[in-house]
């Protein structure tokens, strides 16, 4: 399968190559769009590496997965041991599979009962966490179940009549079904918590925490997440066995994504919104308001702009919520608003646009809006419209953050933020307008650097011997390949 | 084209054969004096030939597309009720004033057309109705071009449409024969028909005087035996749509030609922008219509010309907000090293910068120390943690939303502020209080307990509107 793994001919490495079962694999396209170090500085494990199950293995590679990324290589073999975890890398880099992958593995699926827990803290979320599970083990056999708040609980108590070997929802739902016994955990030994610092935060806690009493003693308990305040500590010191620390974030903002701010009145917003709608050019974007009625009256706005866009909130059905989630999910509209309820996890590969119509009030808010854009390692934009009012906002969380949010230039690079098979002669032509501009500043400059240092390293042999994270030792662009769907996000 | 801009709008036509017919006008073709229907309906003679005997009876059948022949139409009104698509085997009447049925829709038309980047469908739509798989989509947004966004023209609320696009589904009628029936069947709603000159009065100036002048320079080129489709030229130009009251009219008669129609038309579903702009969302109330019309009095107009970005950030010195902090920190000191003295006064100051120190160092710590919603509760909360928004202080919140809503949006919120109190009322507060009463339906007695004794109903309501 040289095809599929064209820089893989260490000799270090287990022979894959006369794995003849690879060659009926269904294969999707592959994304040939430049990726930062955040997720291709590896060691050079191949998921073969990891003796997984065969069945599990075709699921990784069909949902086009090539290699793992960094915190797969973590995450992965040390899940396999059971010993507890506690993971933190940047968002969108692949945890998602980090922990899906092991938790596969685990599962025996001629055992009839529930084998691992999936907790997240968004519906949305889980939706999106057990589509990963279903693809990823989708030649397993193995039966996945997602279950929220918001829908009829009685289809679940049905649903947990038949097999189900995991479970992916949210605390709430979920402690009504282990409480009422519907569920049972009682020999299920792996329990995950993505988005961990949000599920142990004083809205979650006391549901997970009576919702680990359900489990048995010596389960694994894995916790994943951008972000970990020190109020998780607590929980760690109570409820974890020597965890295994797993770190691999330098900073705390990906690479890929530029930040600028605009300076505006707050009756200016959406005449500069329009502005940008125009000057973009915008693959989809996400734009944030911080209330329920901002982001009705920010979506309204656009309509009548004639932009089209979607919108969502919790205050809506959750058959509304899905259905926009779905829809935009698959590009059947380029904009969508939302509050911070789709601030976290949700991993839509085609968005290159994040837009702060409200700026956040605080850093975790922040980094984890912006993070929805540069999904695995890929560029993306982060445009923060501020007014005065929010001036000191903005300091405090570049200060906190330890990045710098720069004014908006005239004309912004499009190699920042658009797929190179985007870039047409046209905008190519702009380009070269751009670089006589001076305007683009040193650290845009930088970015395309490090991507144009990234793609002619790809055309090199690797040596990938060495762990070459703080080299930015680039491995093939298109290590993760098509994937990008189902792509291992946090 | 004459009466372009009235494409798109729902059109009742009568032939010489006294037939009406009810359909979404397609275009208008001044060379060949053509005019062109979708989602044709025919409704008979209706007793306009004066002759049972031979009168035509109304059809159900629903024509995807009929072109009329100018001359042959007698007089054509345009309808009040935005555009209702019903999928139906057609069966054309025999009738002299029809030319042809076949013909594409343009793309606005379409009722969920994908746009241009974003086309593929995944394969296995039937494993998870919610969750498509996610690899083709996406695989397929990077690896087709990308566009620049243009607004479009929503068929239903703009009636607007570029000629470029109308051109375009002309070029593509010969290729395309076969048309996909519509994604949303609804049941036509009853005609609410008015003639022509009782739209007239409602008309506004600014449109009218786009479409008036259109007509100008085309009427040189038609050829008298169009006059019918003069006619309906003159009417739509002279006449206004009540729906054009909620669009913007600035930007209407700014939409160019390289608009590209790609959203669904019917876009009025929960979490779709149409959705917004509906009279009588969420069930229709008298009273919603009032609101509707004060919001339009206080709208905030989208100025046409680019915003300024660069003029705009030069208002803005972010180097400056260094020294407010440190003044806000040490009021009262001139130097910025002072820790002690400053102390107190730094905890009555709303935005507490901390002194420098790390918020997150990965060789110190794995935790870090950043600025998040727990940390943000807890200084809301008090040391206590019991401590929440006492009325005066919610209230103050809301006002202060409120106030920003009508600086931003020039409206409090979509429904006029009471409306929306309601809503929430009913649907949430009923089941023991906000966004989490809506998770577990039926659920147990634990989270009831839990939520007393962890904290009280104001952080409830705090939490709900942080959610949010």
């Amino acid at each position: 399968m040289a095809g599929i793994l064209p820089n893989h001919q260490q000799p270090h490495h287990l022979n894959h190559e006369n794995d003849s079962w690879k060659k009926n694999l269904r294969l999707p396209p592959k994304d040939h769009r430049p990726q930062t170090e955040d997720v291709t500085a590896t060691k050079g494990n191949e998921f073969e590496d990891y003796f997984l199950k065969r069945e599990l293995l075709m699921g990784i590679f069909e949902a086009g997965f090539e290699r793992p990324s960094p915190i797969q290589e973590e995450s992965i073999p040390i899940a396999l041991t059971g010993r507890d975890i506690l993971a933190r890398a940047k968002n969108g880099t692949g945890k998602t599979a980090a922990f899906v992958i092991p938790a596969l593995e685990k599962i025996n699926v001629k055992k009839p009962k529930i084998q691992a827990l999936l907790l997240v803290p968004t519906r949305e979320l889980a939706l999106q966490t057990s589509q990963v599970c279903k693809t990823l083990g989708k030649h397993m056999g193995v039966q996945v179940m997602v279950t929220t708040g918001g829908t009829t609980l009685k289809d679940d108590i049905l649903r947990l009549s038949e097999i189900v070997h995991i479970v992916v929802g949210t605390p709430g739902r979920i402690l009504d079904l282990a409480g009422k016994g519907v569920a049972d955990f009682s020999e299920c030994p792996t329990f995950v918590m993505d988005e961990a610092d949000k599920l142990l935060s004083p809205e979650f806690s006391p549901i997970v925490e009576q919702l680990i009493t359900y489990f048995p003693k010596d389960r694994q308990i894995m916790l994943y997440s951008a972000t970990f305040p020190l109020i998780v500590k607590s929980f760690k010191d109570k409820y974890l066995v020597k965890p295994y620390e797993i770190n691999l974030m330098d900073e705390l903002t990906l690479r890929g994504v530029t930040q600028y701010y605009a300076f505006v009145e707050e009756r200016q917003k959406v005449h500069c919104l329009n502005t940008l709608f125009s000057k973009l050019q915008i693959n989809q974007s996400i734009i944030f308001c911080n209330s329920t009625n901002r982001v009705e009256l920010l979506a309204k706005k656009i309509t009548e702009l004639g932009y089209s866009c979607f919108y969502s909130h919790a205050k809506m059905l959750q058959s509304h919520r899905n259905r926009v989630f779905h829809d935009f999910r698959n590009g059947v509209c380029r904009n969508l608003v939302c509050s911070d309820l789709l601030t976290r996890g949700i991993d839509i590969q085609a968005v290159n646009v994040v837009i702060n119509f409200d700026f956040p009030k605080n850093a975790e808010t922040y980094l984890h809006r912006i993070g929805r854009s540069g999904r695995f390692g890929h560029l993306g934009l982060a445009i923060n419209l501020i007014t005065y009012d929010d001036r000191f906002n903005l300091y405090k969380i570049e200060q906190e953050l330890g990045t710098e949010i720069q004014p908006i230039p005239p004309v912004i690079d499009k190699r920042l933020y658009v797929a190179p098979s985007a870039l047409d002669d046209a905008q190519t032509q702009q380009i070269q307008n751009n670089q006589n501009n001076q305007n683009i500043n040193s650290q845009n400059n930088q970015n395309i650097q490090n991507i144009q240092n990234n793609r002619s390293q790809s055309h090199q042999n690797h040596q990938s011997h060495q762990n070459s994270r703080s080299s930015g030792g680039m491995r093939n662009t298109n290590a993760r390949g098509g994937g990008m769907g189902v792509k291992a996000a946090s | 084209m004459s009466g372009v801009g009235y494409i798109g709008s729902k059109i009742s036509l009568i032939s010489k054969s006294d037939i009406r017919y009810v359909g979404i006008l397609h275009s208008i073709n001044s060379a060949d004096s053509t005019v062109a229907l979708e989602q044709v309906r025919s409704y008979g003679t209706e007793g306009r030939r004066g002759s049972p005997a031979e009168e035509i009876p109304p059809s159900d059948n629903i024509f995807e597309y009929i072109v009329f022949r100018g001359s042959d139409v007698k007089d054509l009104h345009v309808c009040e009720a935005p555009a209702q698509q019903q999928s139906l085997p057609p069966q054309v009447p025999n009738d002299p004033a029809i030319l042809g049925t076949t013909a594409p829709r343009p793309p606005s038309f379409q009722s969920y057309a994908p746009p241009p980047p974003m086309g593929v469908q995944p394969p296995n739509f039937a494993v998870s109705p919610f969750y498509i798989q996610q690899v083709a989509a996406a695989a397929s947004f990077q690896q087709q071009p990308q566009y620049w966004q243009q607004p479009h023209p929503q068929s239903q609320l703009n009636n607007n449409i570029s000629e470029s696009a109308a051109k375009e589904a002309e070029q593509s009628k010969q290729l395309q024969k076969e048309h996909s029936a519509p994604d949303k069947i609804e049941e036509p709603r009853p005609e609410k028909q008015s003639s022509v000159k009782n739209f007239a009065k409602t008309g506004t100036s600014s449109r009218s005087t786009v479409t008036t002048n259109n007509r100008n320079n085309d009427a040189t080129a038609e050829i008298p035996s169009t006059s019918a489709v003069e006619n309906l030229a003159k009417k739509v130009s002279e006449i206004n749509l009540t729906t054009t009251k909620e669009t913007n009219v600035e930007k209407q008669a700014t939409v160019n030609n390289h608009a590209r129609p790609s959203a669904p038309s019917n876009n009025r579903l929960p979490g779709m922008g149409g959705h917004l702009l509906q009279q009588n969302r969420r069930g229709g109330r008298g009273s919603r219509r009032s609101y509707n019309q004060n919001y339009d009095r206080n709208r905030i107009p989208v100025p046409q010309s680019d915003f300024d970005f660069e003029s705009s950030n030069a208002k803005f010195n972010k180097e400056e907000i260094v020294k407010e902090v440190v003044k806000k920190i040490h009021p009262n000191d001139q130097k910025e090293e002072e820790p002690v003295d400053g102390h107190e006064e730094e905890e009555e100051e709303d935005i507490l910068i901390p002194p420098a120190e790390s918020y997150y160092d990965r060789n110190k710590s794995f935790f870090d120390n950043i600025s998040c919603e727990t940390k943000e509760r807890l200084e809301q909360q008090g040391p206590d943690g019991r401590r929440s928004l006492s009325v005066a202080e919610r209230r103050q919140k809301q006002s202060e939303e409120r106030r920003l809503n009508l600086e931003t949006f020039g409206q409090v919120s979509i429904d006029g502020g009471r409306y929306r109190g309601s809503y929430r009322g009913r649907g949430y507060r009923g089941s023991r209080g906000g966004y989490r009463g809506s998770r577990g339906s039926g659920s147990g007695g634990y989270r009831g307990g839990y939520s007393n004794n962890f904290r009280g109903n104001n952080y409830r309501q705090q939490l709900q509107q942080q959610q949010s």
